[in-house]
């Protein structure tokens, strides 16, 4: 596997009013990995989610993507350039079916401008016979499950044929067999697409077992980043997120023999 | 005769409601998409009645091209209005605020006083028109019992080809993918790649491209427009455009046929029961009234979203 790097993230701070969201945070993303983002409500993920997706501006440090400075590029512009994303709160246009969902990402992702609607219609297609969505192809967004939400924010995000994906907590209030389901389809998508993925997570087996290296926030600082198994024996993350360390061990334990 | 009084009636009110129609699909695009309560519809709606007849009455020129003048005027008109007035207030707004749709509705009115008195000033208050002028060879032309003015059936094609027109773009049509997608939800809009002040900027030249467009079909209807037109078609508008849903174009114009239907058939009841000369103002009276009883029991609109 190549080491390049794709992302980084220098010395990122961002306040709301007096409060640290992000106190200068450090991240390097590899071409090619998994990246698991986990830390306590409020440790500032969907924050630097936000950061790095052009939504907030930092008041200190950079992002660099392919080696571009992003930092103060608007979120359209991040995305063309093939960063996508799917949200906590699922956002899809509800008023819009599965199928113009998904052409919406094809139609202003990495490849807008030069594609055409009928093109972005084959990929659109495509990329719901993927995700497994393509029996909702016409139905309106509005009518799907919340499983079938999420997955569709992974289709629009898919389509958009991005370099990097960011996942924030796509299993989120899923049910064992769904997520499940959605890792597999996670594991599939990267494999396939050769994307790179950062992924937010609650899940705590789930991002255990898929991601490769694992970053934790806790109060808007990076306390630690390592493997799975690194992350499981840190004092500190134990002490801060994970609760007991025995429960932690069994997390990983649990899952090593899959790997 | 009452049964004549009636088809007369309703066969007017629909002419009128199909041309209604059109003329709030603009209102519905700014509102429903940047949240902008444009309250100075019906004077920018008179920009291109007013630029149609200026062109024949002194150039000589036919409502023909005057009404292709009057789109391209309304769309430099509409990027004036962006840059000068709203980007400000509505441009890097991920969600607009009451607040902020208020500061809208503050700057419009001021923007239709601004346009009314310059119309006073400039113009004048006597009616103005396009004269003898009519399309196809009679000025007016019988359907059953009921005499059409040619104008007005020009009008409502013309209205047709609008609405059809505005509905393709919002369906088919990448921008049109964008702008609903703008409408929905601007910060998921932007986090797919879409660009939503370039989308809120083309909105705003369309919204009121469309409007001075629609003016061509309020001065053919109206034979003769005063500066005080505007305070018919902008209250109207807004029944249409809240009765079709914000944002709904294909609901506007089906509102604006309804409102026009109402105002017939209520204009017909009143001039058989009570008195033909009451008939005309109290009908639209009724239209207001559909208004109040919309936003009290359907807030949302009859194809509400």
């Amino acid at each position: 596997m190549s080491k390049a790097t794709l992302l980084s993230v220098k010395s990122i701070t961002k306040k709301f009013g007096g409060l640290v969201a992000l106190n200068n945070v450090n991240i390097t993303v590899y071409e090619g990995e998994i990246l698991g983002l986990i830390g306590p409500n409020g440790a500032g993920k969907t924050t630097l989610f936000n950061v790095i997706s052009g939504v907030y501006k930092p008041e200190g440090g950079r992002v660099f993507f392919d080696s571009v400075d992003i930092t103060r590029k608007p979120p359209h512009q991040i995305t063309r350039m093939g960063i996508a994303r799917t949200h906590q709160i699922v956002k899809p246009f509800n008023e819009m079916t599965v199928l113009e969902n998904t052409m919406i990402g094809a139609l202003f992702g990495r490849l807008a401008s030069r594609i055409t609607m009928g093109e972005a219609r084959k990929k659109a297609l495509e990329t719901l016979e993927f995700v497994g969505l393509i029996d909702n192809a016409d139905a309106p967004a509005s009518k799907l499950t919340l499983h079938e939400k999420k997955t569709l924010e992974l289709a629009r995000a898919l389509a958009a044929e991005p370099k990097l994906l960011l996942l924030d907590e796509e299993l989120a209030g899923l049910n064992p067999k769904e997520i499940e389901e959605s890792l597999n389809l996670i594991k599939q998508a990267k494999d396939e697409k050769e994307l790179t993925i950062i992924m937010v997570e609650h899940v705590m087996h789930a991002v255990m077992n898929i991601a490769e290296r694992i970053v934790v926030l806790h109060h808007g600082e990076k306390i630690a980043e390592g493997t799975p198994m690194e992350i499981a024996n840190t004092p500190r993350v134990i002490e801060a997120y994970l609760g007991e360390k025995e429960l932690a061990l069994k997390f990983v334990k649990k899952l090593k023999p899959q790997k | 005769m009452g049964l004549s009084t009636v088809v007369i009636s309703v066969v007017h009110g629909v002419l009128w409601g199909i041309i209604l129609g059109a003329a709030s699909t603009g209102l519905t695009l700014l509102w429903g998409v940047m949240k902008v309560v444009n309250v100075a519809h019906g004077e920018i709606l008179l920009i291109g009645s007013y630029l149609i007849v200026i062109l024949y009455a002194f150039l000589g020129l036919s409502p023909y091209i005057g009404l292709l003048a009057s789109l391209a005027l309304g769309l430099i008109t509409g990027l004036a209005i962006y840059w000068g007035m709203l980007h400000k207030l509505v441009g890097k707004v991920e969600k607009v605020t009451l607040k902020i749709e208020m500061s809208t509705l503050l700057i419009m009115f001021a923007l239709s006083v601004a346009l009314s008195n310059s119309y006073y000033h400039f113009i004048g208050s006597e009616p103005k028109g396009l004269g003898l002028w009519h399309f196809g060879l009679k000025s007016s032309i019988d359907i059953g019992s009921v005499v059409v003015r040619t104008n007005s059936i020009l009008a409502a094609i013309v209205a047709v080809i609008i609405v059809a027109a505005l509905h393709l773009l919002l369906t088919r049509t990448t921008l049109g993918k964008s702008i609903r997608a703008v409408m929905q939800d601007a910060q998921a809009a932007s986090l797919v790649g879409i660009n939503p002040v370039r989308i809120k900027m083309l909105t705003t030249m369309i919204a009121i491209g469309v409007t001075t467009l629609s003016g061509f079909l309020i001065v053919l209807h109206e034979t003769a427009i005063i500066p005080g037109t505007a305070l018919i078609y902008t209250p109207l508008a807004f029944v249409i455009v809240v009765l079709g849903g914000l944002g709904n174009v294909l609901g506007s114009f089906i509102g604006g046929i309804i409102i026009g239907l109402i105002y017939g058939l209520s204009k017909a009841i009143i001039a058989l029961t009570f008195n033909p000369l009451a008939s005309a103002p109290l009908a639209l009276s009724t239209a207001f009234i559909v208004l109040i009883l919309v936003l009290l029991f359907k807030p949302e609109g009859l194809f509400g979203r």
